[in-house]
């Protein structure tokens, strides 16, 4: 399970690389309702988070052709699916009312909406060159949506019309998916750099240089950001991005690329390993052993969902929230 | 004095990343509620 795995009323959502979908009752572990898209459409994979309505669980997949499904989040029955020649690789679901995905293919985002599926918008008009994927997904701020191109840009665009609002140049290619806190954006670059930028009008407010490229999903808790790069390092900054606040370079290769809040620890996870890391200072709140590599993060109440490369999911209880 | 209040100014900057990387870490058992293979 790489995706972090959607929950609503109990029920954890989520797909396994294996072609399957799960509904899952999370106390109890009871498969509520699973969808195999094997006898369908063969071998597909989920790498983008799903996006749960009120009545409606909906996934991207990624394989040829990907597609978007949205389930009755309840019974499991296909509402509607939304498939196109697409590539491999598509990014999370995010959006109300519209709901907007990421194909890899011409670097183009598509607006569907969410009770039928239908297409809407095409961000046409940002694709240079090719790259969306999930590691650059896009966020949702209140109705609009904001994402990152490989024209070396961010955009804000209406998530209604897909016009732009705004375009903010960067300058280098964004490596990290949108992150948003309190009217702020954060995305990071492959030279190394991590940006803030205004979500009201785009304005750069501040850069940092952090010597490592940030990969995957930036954790923007409180006053600072939690800053995943690559296996080897994973660090947080202040907010203002003036400061670094700490960095761990000493822990085993991570595999987890969307870190997660629990309490006043992050978790991040290696081979046989789940691995909390203080907010505050980044020293070791504490680990466990799991068996596999630690991939997909997700939590309801005192339950973490952990997700393994080689397919395994666990659903634990009692976890520390604050350093031990 | 100068020199140390210098050093100790230093040794407070660095001491919180030195010691992230000096603490041995804790391990704990939670309670596993459930496991499920979805085979990959």
């Amino acid at each position: 399970m790489f995706v972090r795995p959607a929950v609503a009323d109990g029920v954890a959502y989520f797909g396994s690389c294996a072609g399957v979908y799960y509904a899952i009752d999370v106390r109890s572990g009871a498969i509520v309702w699973r969808y195999d898209f094997r006898p369908e459409v063969g071998a597909v994979s989920f790498h983008g988070n799903a996006l749960v309505t009120e009545g409606l669980v909906i996934t991207p997949t990624d394989v040829m052709p990907a597609h978007v499904r949205a389930f009755d989040r309840h019974t499991g029955r296909t509402v509607w699916q939304r498939s196109g020649a697409w590539a491999l690789t598509v990014t999370d679901v995010v959006g109300s009312g519209r709901l907007v995905v990421g194909r890899d293919e011409e670097g183009e985002l598509i607006a569907l909406t969410a009770d039928s599926g239908t297409p809407v918008w095409r961000a046409s008009h940002l694709a240079r060159r090719s790259g969306i994927n999930v590691a650059r997904s896009p966020a949702a701020v209140g109705s609009d949506i904001i994402y990152s191109a490989q024209d070396d840009a961010v955009y804000r665009v209406d998530g209604a019309t897909g016009q732009p609002r705004w375009r903010t140049e960067i300058g280098c290619d964004v490596t990290t998916s949108v992150s948003v806190g309190e009217g702020e954006i954060y995305v990071g670059c492959s030279d190394g750099m991590l940006f803030r930028i205004r979500a009201a009008d785009g304005a750069e407010l501040g850069r940092m240089t952090l010597g490592h490229p940030p990969e995957g999903r930036l954790l923007v808790v409180a006053d600072r950001v939690v800053v995943p790069c690559g296996r080897g390092w994973i660090g947080a900054v202040t907010r203002s991005l003036d400061r670094l606040l700490w960095e761990r370079h000493d822990l085993p290769p991570l595999s987890v690329v969307q870190p997660m809040q629990w309490g006043q620890c992050v978790l991040t996870g290696a081979r046989g390993q789940l691995i909390a890391l203080s907010l505050a200072d980044g020293r070791t709140c504490w680990m466990t052993s799991l068996e596999g590599s630690v991939r997909g993060l997700g939590a309801t109440g005192d339950i973490v969902l952990v997700g393994t490369i080689e397919g395994a999911v666990y659903a634990l209880r009692g976890l520390p929230e604050a350093p031990q | 004095m100068v020199g140390v209040r210098c050093f100790r100014l230093v040794l407070g900057a660095l001491l919180p990343v030195t010691l992230a990387a000096q603490e041995l870490p804790r391990q704990v058992e939670p309670e596993r509620l459930w496991r499920l293979d979805t085979g990959g």
